[in-house]
């Protein structure tokens, strides 16, 4: 598939910025306020000099008037790691959830590279997979585009193990957009621990679709999982499809409220929902973007 | 147990074997579509989480496999029909044999009243007469390969013996109700180990051994014209007097309507009250001129019976016989003739007399020039010298002295004829039926009765006699004008094979179609198979017999000479069959499909 976006809506993006709700320390100059002090244009504050610091900092105004030495500070703007997992599980492959996952994670590098952020993108199924970092500056979309396009869903999703990886290759604090459907036999809430006490921001974008959420027939049919291959015979009664229904919602709840708790931005995004209108309205009123 | 078309074990097997595919199909593991879902996790916490089931989930499998079976059973039954117990239902073996033990002889006969009271509407439409052949088909079909003879009261055998059901079957299809009266049956009768006999007993029959009756009876109301006849009439302004019996066989009071049709002219049409088992008599006078033909006919609200609502007359001397006399003395045969309204004589003088539309001719000492095919009286035709003859000792058929006072006839003289002599006469001379007491045995009166030609010969001369004065002769000579005339004795019969003396060319049923003839010796067998008139034809000449169902017995459709256990056993089974069972069955088998069908929709069977 062609990941491509239209100019008007590639305009619409570079208007919105991924909120994070704490500030982490970049690498490079970029746009996002750093907590530490920095050698930036904005004033931040003043603290007495002490030997060994750039002179060049000294108030020589406050001490005309102080007689004290006091040293400008100057708040630090710099780069936000955006690192979007993006679940590349068999389980992804259901009809337009795939595709709309490649969707969100291309919007939310455009994003990133529009406000010089660093973005790695990062494919994980069973296992972490290679990241993926484009470079910063919203001219590599296209570079996230053809690597988002090597992307193939497969392998099953055990998310506690892809993270469990992604900790251990030591990466610098930042905003990590979990993009997946979570659904892990194992569960998700340990995975999804694991990014947060990390110290990461982190976001879970549960991508749902159609097939998910409702039995697709009634009657007897023989469910092959497209993960494992394991194959059911099920009948589909009404009764067993409300069951199931109600799991599904539970499942759901059951995410949300896990996110809520741990502070962890929720945002559910349907597969069979305009993108556009994911990107602009649903993940803004989570608080996502901004 | 029996079935429709098989053997009772080939019947069970068949069931068997369907219940075990419809079990089978049941069962059977259809390959379900598949279907890719991203993810069995939820589904496996669903169905492992052991939901509430409730009673009828845990049921409804075994629910939807007892339905098909039961659907399974009931189309099967329907298409195999099998009976319980006698394959008739309401049956009994008369005297002492059940029907089981009168199977020594593998051939089973299956004999049908074929009277007509078999006819009669039973309470669910079809008649008797359908319930006995649908007993038969039933008991041909359960015969199990052994030979089958089927057989009525009417008909006697109609087909077999034959291990072939099919024959049976299309004999049963082409066979109907046609009277019959045969007394007795009995087991050896058809050579059967088992002889079946469906009947209503509207017929008192003695029965033999080892035949089980079949009851076909179901009491039903019924109004019937129990005789009809005319009688005909005693002076020359009147046309006789038309007899007629009606009754009311119903069980409650009904109104009745009576009409009598003369040709198309209507002799009487009235409304009569009867009450239940009342019957009404009525002589109804006739007038001189009109139809020949008297038709009567009944209608009321509670009748069961349609063959018995009309019945025929024939009135005699309505239309006079044409006779020509050809002699040299008129004078003599004249008073003779003219005494009475059913000849019309024309005389002629021999040197006169050509053949014409006259359907009878006298030849009086004189013989035609050909051979006449025309009846005729031939009296002391030829020139044989006239021998001592004395009385009348030998009557044969047929019967021409009936009524004749041979104390005062005197035959003084008769002509012997030889065969030469009757050849004259005769294409073929028969025997002599009439010879005198003498040594000689001369013969008074020849009679040739075959189909080409009819006549009698008077071997004495009346005119050289004294025999015009004796009281007897008038009596012969109208025995021998009405033996000419008539080809068979006029008058009104019931329906079944008659026999009748004598020879005739032909005989036209009511239906306009010439009636096949048996003919044995000098006698002729008519299957007077239907009611109505009937004319045979012999010659110029022909006579009309009147044939009418009607009559108590069979009429009486309350009344069944059954033993009182097959009466009501007949009942019983009448009740329960409204209608077929095996609709039932198969109705069933639809309805249940049908719900099968919707709750399979709607996922409440599997």
């Amino acid at each position: 598939m062609a990941l491509r976006f239209d100019d008007d809506f590639l305009k619409k993006l570079e208007y919105l910025h991924v909120v994070s709700k704490r500030a982490f320390a970049g690498q490079s100059r970029a746009d996002r306020l750093a907590p530490k002090r920095g050698t930036g244009l904005e004033f931040a504050d003043h603290r007495g000099y002490a030997p060994g610091d750039d002179f060049r900092h000294i108030d020589w105004k406050a001490y005309k008037r102080l007689n004290r030495l006091l040293l400008r500070l100057f708040d630090e703007e710099q780069d936000l790691p955006i690192y979007p997992l993006l679940d590349t599980s068999k389980s992804m492959v259901a009809p337009q959830k795939f595709d709309q996952a490649l969707k969100i994670t291309a919007a939310l590098c455009y994003i990133g590279l529009s406000h010089l952020d660093r973005v790695s993108m990062i494919p994980f199924a069973d296992k972490l997979g290679e990241e993926q970092s484009p470079g910063t500056g919203k001219g590599r979309i296209f570079r996230v585009f053809e690597m988002l396009e090597q992307f193939e869903a497969k392998g099953a999703t055990n998310l506690r193990a892809s993270f469990r990886e992604f900790a251990g290759r030591g990466r610098r604090r930042g905003l990590v957009a979990v993009i997946s459907d979570f659904l892990d036999a194992d569960g998700s809430e340990a995975g999804l621990k694991i990014l947060r006490t990390l110290g990461h921001d982190v976001f879970a974008v549960h991508l749902v679709a159609q097939a998910d959420r409702d039995p697709s027939s009634i009657g007897e049919v023989r469910f092959v999982d497209a993960e494992t291959g394991e194959r059911r015979d099920i009948d589909i009664t009404p009764q067993l499809a409300e069951a199931y229904r109600g799991a599904w919602q539970a499942h759901t709840d059951a995410i949300e409220q896990f996110c809520g708790r741990y502070d962890i931005g929720y945002v559910r995004a349907d597969a069979e929902r305009p993108f556009e209108e994911i990107i602009l309205q649903a993940f803004r009123q989570g608080r996502f973007l901004a | 147990m029996t079935f429709s078309a098989m053997a009772t074990w080939q019947g069970l097997l068949v069931i068997a074997l369907a219940i075990a595919a419809a079990v089978w199909l049941f069962l059977l593991k259809l390959k379900p579509p598949q279907i890719v879902v991203p993810s069995l996790t939820l589904w496996r916490v669903v169905l492992d989480q052991g939901r509430d089931r409730s009673l009828w989930d845990r049921i409804r499998k075994a629910v939807s496999l007892v339905l098909a079976i039961l659907i399974t059973l009931a189309i099967a039954l329907a298409l195999l029909r099998p009976q319980a117990g006698s394959p008739a239902g309401a049956s009994v073996a008369n005297a002492n044999h059940p029907a089981g033990d009168a199977r020594s002889n593998a051939r089973v006969a299956i004999v049908l009243d074929s009277s007509w009271s078999m006819l009669a509407s039973t309470s669910n439409g079809s008649t008797r007469w359908d319930r006995a052949i649908a007993r038969a088909r039933a008991l041909a079909s359960g015969a199990g390969g052994e030979e089958v003879v089927l057989a009525t009261t009417a008909d006697g055998v109609v087909e077999g013996p034959t291990p072939d059901v099919s024959l049976i079957e299309a004999a049963l299809d082409r066979i109907g109700p046609s009277g019959g009266n045969a007394s007795g049956l009995s087991r050896d009768l058809y050579g059967a180990g088992t002889t079946y006999f469906i009947t209503d007993g509207a017929l008192a029959r003695s029965l033999g051994d080892g035949v089980v009756v079949e009851s076909v009876f179901e009491a039903a109301d019924n109004v019937a014209i129990t005789a009809f006849d005319v009688r005909a009439a005693d002076t020359l302004d009147s046309g006789g007097q038309a007899f007629l019996s009606v009754a009311n066989y119903a069980t409650v009071p009904q109104t009745v309507r009576i009409a009598i049709t003369r040709g198309n002219a209507s002799v009487l049409d009235v409304q009569v009250p009867l009450g239940a088992g009342e019957s009404q008599q009525r002589i109804v006078p006739l007038d001189r001129s009109g139809d020949a033909r008297l038709r009567a006919r009944v209608s009321a609200k509670a009748n069961a019976l349609v063959v018995d609502d009309e019945a025929v007359a024939w009135i005699p001397g309505v239309q006079p016989l044409r006779l020509t006399v050809v002699s040299n003395a008129p004078s003599v045969f004249g008073p003779l003739l003219a005494d009475g309204p059913a000849i019309a004589p024309t005389f002629v003088s021999p040197a006169n007399y050509t053949p014409g539309r006259e359907e009878l001719v006298i030849f009086d000492r004189t013989l035609p020039a050909t051979p006449s095919k025309v009846p005729a009286l031939f009296i002391a035709t030829a020139a044989v010298p006239p021998i001592k003859t004395r009385g009348l000792q030998t009557l044969s058929t047929p019967d021409l002295a009936a009524g004749v006072d041979l104390m005062t006839m005197t035959f003084d003289a008769a002509r012997r004829y030889s065969a030469d002599d009757l050849s004259a006469v005769a294409f073929s001379p028969d025997p002599v039926t009439m010879t005198d007491g003498r040594s000689e045995r001369a013969p008074l009166v020849y009679v040739h009765d075959e189909p080409e030609q009819r006549f009698v010969l008077f071997t004495f001369s009346v005119v050289d006699s004294k025999m015009m004065f004796a009281p007897g002769f008038p009596v012969l000579m109208k025995n021998a004008i009405d033996w000419l005339a008539h080809p068979v004795p006029p008058g009104t019969r019931a329906p079944g094979p008659a026999t009748f003396e004598g020879t005739f060319e032909s005989v036209v049923g009511p239906d306009g179609q010439p009636v096949p003839l048996t003919r044995i010796g000098k006698f002729t067998v008519v299957p007077l198979s239907h009611t109505g008139f009937y004319e045979a034809r012999a010659g110029n000449t022909s006579s009309t017999i009147a044939v009418n169902a009607g009559d108590p017995d069979i009429s009486d459709l309350q009344r069944t000479r059954l033993p009182e256990a097959l009466r009501t056993a007949a009942a019983t089974s009448s009740a329960s069959r409204g209608r077929p069972w095996w609709l039932v069955a198969a109705v069933l088998g639809l309805l249940l499909i049908a719900a099968e069908w919707f709750t399979w929709q709607r996922r409440i069977t599997v």
